[in-house]
């Protein structure tokens, strides 16, 4: 794929236009983008507030987030109130907005301009990686051809199976089971082919997780109505 | 059920409430549902702090998380954590002002 670095140029300034709207809301001392694999996209934040900072902070809500899932349906926005501020996370089509706030914001104004903001970062997001991602990004590891556990999950030919597989196991084990049955998925690739037929053999693996062999037994029960 | 359970349970949108210490046992309620909501409530708290200290915001006091079709919330309070479950309908910013209200009566 040819990419014009003229246009890159340009959705990175968008995207910063952006969050700069957000950040002349009263209280708000800045605000980034993370992509859905928890890479930080772009920001405007003050100075003291190295990248690497931000960087890791955008991947502890990207590992976390799926977390809260489960027990709300999807997140809509997080607010967590602190001793010295805010942090609101809005999640949107391809990432996250993460804003952080003094104690004297005014909320409703801020959740007003979110919402607007939040529909253009979906855009741009949409529109391709931000000019941000193009000069930081580490470099990649060589591509494969093949899907990733997560998108298997999501849109895979047993997609409808992994997810009732899931959701049955955050039944035992709550907010982490997205991440331990990723992590199955995972080791289950690699020696099987990602079709029904060796379903049954992911079972295993997921069963042998939860440990307790009552648990165990009730989960293989479950998830063998649907399978 | 605690006592508090049974205040907060009075605001029609309130699912469910769970008063745990802080090392995530629950007081006075041993159903699953109290179980299940206080190891999301753990999760919540483990996040939010983490997230906390890498952008100085200090010490965690409460957390709403809207979605689509639960509300979660929790509040801090000197010895013990509380959380709760709401119905996905209700405002989350009035609900969270009626829950505060309530906690404030005597």
């Amino acid at each position: 794929m040819v990419i014009n670095p003229e246009k890159k140029i340009e959705e990175g300034d968008a995207m910063e236009d952006a969050l700069k709207q957000i950040n002349a809301v009263a209280g708000t001392i800045g605000s980034m983008v993370c992509d859905d694999h928890g890479r930080l996209i772009s920001h405007v934040f003050p100075s003291i507030f190295d990248k690497n900072m931000l960087s890791a902070a955008a991947t502890t809500v990207y590992e976390n987030v799926p977390g809260l899932e489960d027990i709300t349906g999807g997140v809509k926005m997080i607010d967590f109130r602190f001793q010295n501020g805010r942090v609101v996370i809005k999640p949107v089509d391809g990432g996250c907005l993460i804003l952080l706030c003094d104690g004297t914001s005014n909320l409703q104004s801020l959740f007003i301009s979110l919402n607007l903001v939040a529909k253009k970062v979906e855009k741009i997001l949409k529109a391709g990686p931000a000019v941000s991602q193009q000069i930081t990004a580490a470099p990649q590891t060589p591509t494969s051809t093949s899907v990733s556990p997560q998108d298997l999950i999501d849109k895979g030919l047993v997609s409808a199976y992994l997810q009732g597989m899931q959701a049955t196991l955050a039944k035992f084990m709550g907010p982490m089971a997205k991440i331990i049955f990723l992590e199955c998925v995972e080791k289950w690739l690699q020696d099987h082919q990602p079709v029904k037929t060796s379903l049954p053999q992911l079972v295993d693996i997921v069963a042998a997780e939860i440990g307790d062999p009552a648990k165990m037994s009730d989960y293989r029960q479950r998830v063998s109505t649907f399978l | 059920m605690s006592e508090i359970n049974l205040k907060l349970t009075t605001i029609p949108e309130v699912e469910h409430a769970v008063l745990m210490t802080k090392d995530g046992v629950a007081v006075d309620d041993t159903s699953y549902e109290a179980d299940f909501l206080g190891a999301h409530t753990q999760f919540l708290v483990h996040f939010a702090e983490k997230l906390g200290l890498q952008l100085g915001a200090g010490e965690l006091k409460s957390a709403t998380v809207q979605g689509n079709e639960h509300h979660v919330f929790f509040y801090d309070s000197k010895r013990h954590y509380l959380g709760l479950t709401a119905t996905g309908a209700g405002n989350v910013n009035a609900l969270d002002a009626e829950i505060r209200r309530v906690l404030a009566q005597k």
